[in-house]
């Protein structure tokens, strides 16, 4: 086996070859980097060994089990585990062709040092740089799989199923199996089917005009408070800002929960007590008529959120240099002119981000709707699509699931989230100095 | 070299529990009479937990060589738990589940047939039987009935009063709104499909027919059904209330505090209206137009299931009958107040008006459409109390049932 290798770079091709053949072929025909290569090479041994079930996982992935009535259900093929494992098999794969493509790269490497050397290093050495050069790797794998596994796969299996039938009542394994329908839901949800993509619609554009309202109200609530305490020199402004900070301080499932009684139509205190003092005649329907309902769950939002942006507005606030307020003063500017010119922009420059994230926080808000309205009230679609006047995406996903077990087109919803609501978590975290200074 | 030993003893423990454990269900694979069984039971708490251990206190006094160990899932949850717990060994030997799930476990194989399930039948209430039968065969033991009734307060409404025919009702509440301001003569849950059915029942129209098994047609938006749904939907000017302030607690509140003269409502309020100081009482529900009986109501049955996974199925079943006997029926219901499943005597005012409408009640289906029932048919009745048109509601309510 023993063969003398030109030493100037000429066999660069066949060490590739060699290398891709079999894993750390080259490493030990060619390179005498021993350890190294029967590391490789027991990798793939290790993946030939295991490859009939990593084949009948992917043949399972790609079929999603047939029917099998006559067996009992605990032997029948169960469609979701098939594309799980079907995934995380996927993952070993990924995992093997980069080892694969990271052995071929060594084996070239090995052999370039070797010709600007023009000799070979011993077994030793080449184990001490290889240890060295390794030790980032092996540190980082760990954490490397865990994400892979429990972030990754995940995240993935959730896509596909908006491209499976995963629904009530046909296709719920054990029972029964699944299959890949392509965008079939895609355009079921588009256009598709006329009703469910009415609905799709009226609560997408709900959730979008919720989420910039909300986020509005609360910040600018906020910010108003936060101006106010700030001017205003009454001595016990700390004692406001601990009550104005108590909405946000008491868990908003109790907060939402309470609110919901208070202004229910006709048995609710707020309405009961408006009739009684003979301010208006009949009772406002809060939560009972659908643009009514909308308009309460943003002000209720508001009343539960704008401690939280008051905070922060003040915090920012005192960080404003003094030396730019005395100068305005000496320049003779008003105090609206100094909120205008001063205040403001440094306070809106220094929360962007956040308003950008409360943004993005606020589509998936589950509690403030869920809560307070349960999605009520029902309106012309509701019947088919379970989805009432306030349901967001989110929460219409919690029926979907929940209630309805339509997993195919809760995910689609999920999947339509994702793509409305990643360029908002790139941009702002792009924005993050972490990100601009950092090594990456 | 201390240490050591302790690390390699540390790894030994688990071993041998393992090794033990299996040797217990080795031994357990062959059943004989003297030996000791222990027979794991799934249960709610809140009542049912404190029968089934003093039932198994009782069963151990008769059979020594049986005890029963009560293990806490609740009723909702038994049925999806056995199809992981079961097939993987850990599972209970008996388990309570209400009875609209017993399609899903018969189908999925984790329930065993009852046993003597002919003597068991002229035991039982009919209701309770006709509802643990599935294509033909009975499964598991009855142990309480449940549905809703018409409750009534005796301080808003006399008994002469009591309306037989649904009119009467309405007739009722549209004299008693006007005369107490603030008060209801009527209140119930209109957003929530389990009272809302009631509606579409009138001259033997049942959800997916007599059976309550065809997946053809639901019978949800047959002529009865519209009929008996705009009836309801007429309804909504004896309790002029949207169907979003209208939930169900909102209608336990008011009765409970003595504004509203009856409600549609099941056992479970009679322990809180009575906590609550309402002097009431509960009677058969008023009768549809056209029709002479109460109108049916879907009825509930509690049963307790032998797992099919059990390594003791005789003894699991001997306890399970053991518990409708009339002795167990009655500390039943003395522990949970809950109806019991055979017609035996007991010591409640309640308990009359229950007995009767479940004489007309029908069983809930069990079939895996009902999962899309509700969220469809709560959605449907909401829209037709606030004034929908009622046949195209009840066309989405049957569209969306059969998936289609």
């Amino acid at each position: 086996m023993e063969k003398i290798l030109s030493l100037d770079g000429s066999e660069e091709k066949k060490i590739t070859i060699t290398a891709s053949c079999f894993m750390g072929l080259s490493h030990i025909v060619h390179l005498k980097d021993y350890v190294k290569g029967i590391f490789f090479a027991l990798t793939e041994v290790l993946f030939i060994v295991f490859s009939p079930v990593i084949v009948s996982k992917i043949i399972s992935l790609i079929t999603l089990g047939s029917p099998q009535p006559d067996l009992p259900i605990k032997q029948r093929s169960n469609s979701i585990f098939m594309l799980i494992d079907g995934i995380l098999i996927l993952a070993v794969i990924a995992l093997f062709i980069v080892i694969y493509v990271i052995s071929v790269k060594s084996a070239q490497e090995r052999y370039r040092e070797i010709c600007r050397k023009k000799s070979y290093t011993s077994q030793r050495a080449s184990i001490t740089t290889s240890f060295s050069k390794a030790f980032p790797i092996a540190g980082l794998a760990p954490s490397f799989i865990l994400l892979l596994v429990f972030v990754v796969v995940p995240l993935v299996f959730s896509i596909c199923v908006a491209f499976t039938n995963y629904s009530a009542p046909a296709h719920i394994p054990p029972n029964n199996t699944v299959d890949w329908v392509g965008f079939q839901n895609f355009k079921d949800l588009m256009g598709g089917q006329a009703t469910w993509s009415a609905g799709f619609a009226r609560v997408a554009l709900w959730t979008l005009t919720w989420a910039f309202f909300a986020t509005l109200t609360c910040y600018f609530g906020g910010l108003f408070i936060a101006v106010l305490l700030k001017e205003s020199k009454i001595k016990i402004s700390p004692v406001f800002r601990v009550i104005f900070i108590l909405p946000y301080a008491v868990p908003a499932v109790v907060s939402m929960l309470v609110w919901k009684n208070l202004l229910n139509g006709t048995f609710g205190t707020v309405n009961r007590t408006l009739m009684y003092f003979g301010l208006i005649g009949d009772p406002i329907p809060w939560l009972s008529s659908p643009l009514l309902a909308q308009i309460t769950v943003i002000i209720v939002n508001m009343w539960a959120g704008f401690g939280y942006f008051m905070l922060l507005t003040m915090g920012t606030m005192t960080a404003v240099s003094q030396d730019l307020y005395e100068a305005a003063r000496i320049d003779g500017a008003n105090k609206f002119q100094v909120l205008g010119k001063i205040t403001l922009p440094l306070v809106l420059y220094q929360t962007m981000p956040l308003i950008i994230m409360s943004f993005t926080h606020n589509i998936n808000n589950f509690g403030a709707i869920f809560f307070l309205t349960g999605g009520n009230p029902t309106v012309v679609d509701s019947t088919t699509t379970s989805a009432g006047g306030t349901d967001i995406l989110v929460t219409w996903i919690y029926k979907l699931t929940i209630t309805l077990l339509k997993y195919n087109y809760a995910s689609v919803i999920a999947v339509m989230i994702f793509i409305v609501l990643a360029p908002f978590a790139i941009y702002n975290f792009r924005r993050t100095k972490a990100y601009k200074e950092g090594e990456l | 070299m201390n240490r050591k030993l302790v690390f390699i003893a540390m790894l030994l423990i688990p071993a041998i529990l393992f090794a033990g454990g299996k040797k217990d269900a080795g031994t357990g694979a062959a059943p004989a009479a003297e030996k000791p069984v222990t027979l794991k039971v799934w249960e709610s708490t809140n009542g049912p937990d404190e029968f089934i251990k003093k039932a198994g206190e009782a069963f151990t006094a008769k059979y020594p060589n049986v005890t029963i160990e009560y293990v806490n899932v609740e009723l909702g949850d038994a049925a999806g738990q056995i199809a992981l717990d079961g097939p993987a060994g850990v599972g209970p030997d008996l388990f309570a589940a209400p009875h609209d799930k017993l399609g899903e476990l018969v189908s999925g194989g984790h329930v065993l047939p009852t046993v003597n399930a002919d003597a068991l039948k002229t035991e039982v209430l009919g209701a309770c039987s006709t509802a643990l039968t599935y294509s033909g065969k009975m499964y598991g033991y009855p142990v309480s009935a449940e549905t809703y009734a018409l409750f009534y307060n005796k301080a808003l409404i006399k008994e002469s009063e009591l309306p037989k025919t649904w009119e009467d009702l309405a007739a009722f509440a549209k004299k008693f709104n006007a005369a107490n301001s603030g008060k209801y003569g009527f209140i119930m849950d209109v957003g929530n499909a389990y009272y809302t059915i009631v509606f579409t029942t009138s001259d033997g129209n049942r959800l997916f027919g007599p059976s309550g098994t065809d997946t053809t047609s639901t019978n949800i938006n047959s002529a009865k059904s519209v009929k008996g749904m705009q009836f309801f939907q007429n309804l909504r000017s004896a309790l002029n209330v949207p169907s979003a302030d209208l939930t169900t607690s909102v209608a336990d509140a008011a009765f409970a505090a003595g504004t509203a003269a009856m409600h549609i409502t099941g056992l479970w309020n009679v322990v809180p209206f009575k906590d609550a100081g309402i002097d009431f009482g509960v009677t058969a529900l008023p009768s549809l137009p056209g029709d002479k009986n109460p109108s049916a109501s879907f009825s509930g049955t509690r049963a307790m299931f032998v797992s099919a996974y059990s390594d003791y199925p005789e003894e699991a079943a001997k306890f399970a009958e053991f518990l409708v006997s009339e002795e167990m029926q009655q500390l039943r219901f003395n522990i949970t107040g809950a109806l019991p499943a055979i017609n035996t005597k007991v010591d409640s005012p309640y308990m009359g008006g229950f007995l009767q409408q479940l004489d007309y009640a029908f069983p809930m289906p069990s079939i895996p459409q009902m999962g899309a029932y509700w969220e469809a048919m709560n959605n449907a009745s909401k829209n037709i109390w606030d004034g929908a048109d009622v046949q195209k509601e009840l066309d989405a309510c049957n569209a969306a049932i059969l998936g289609k």
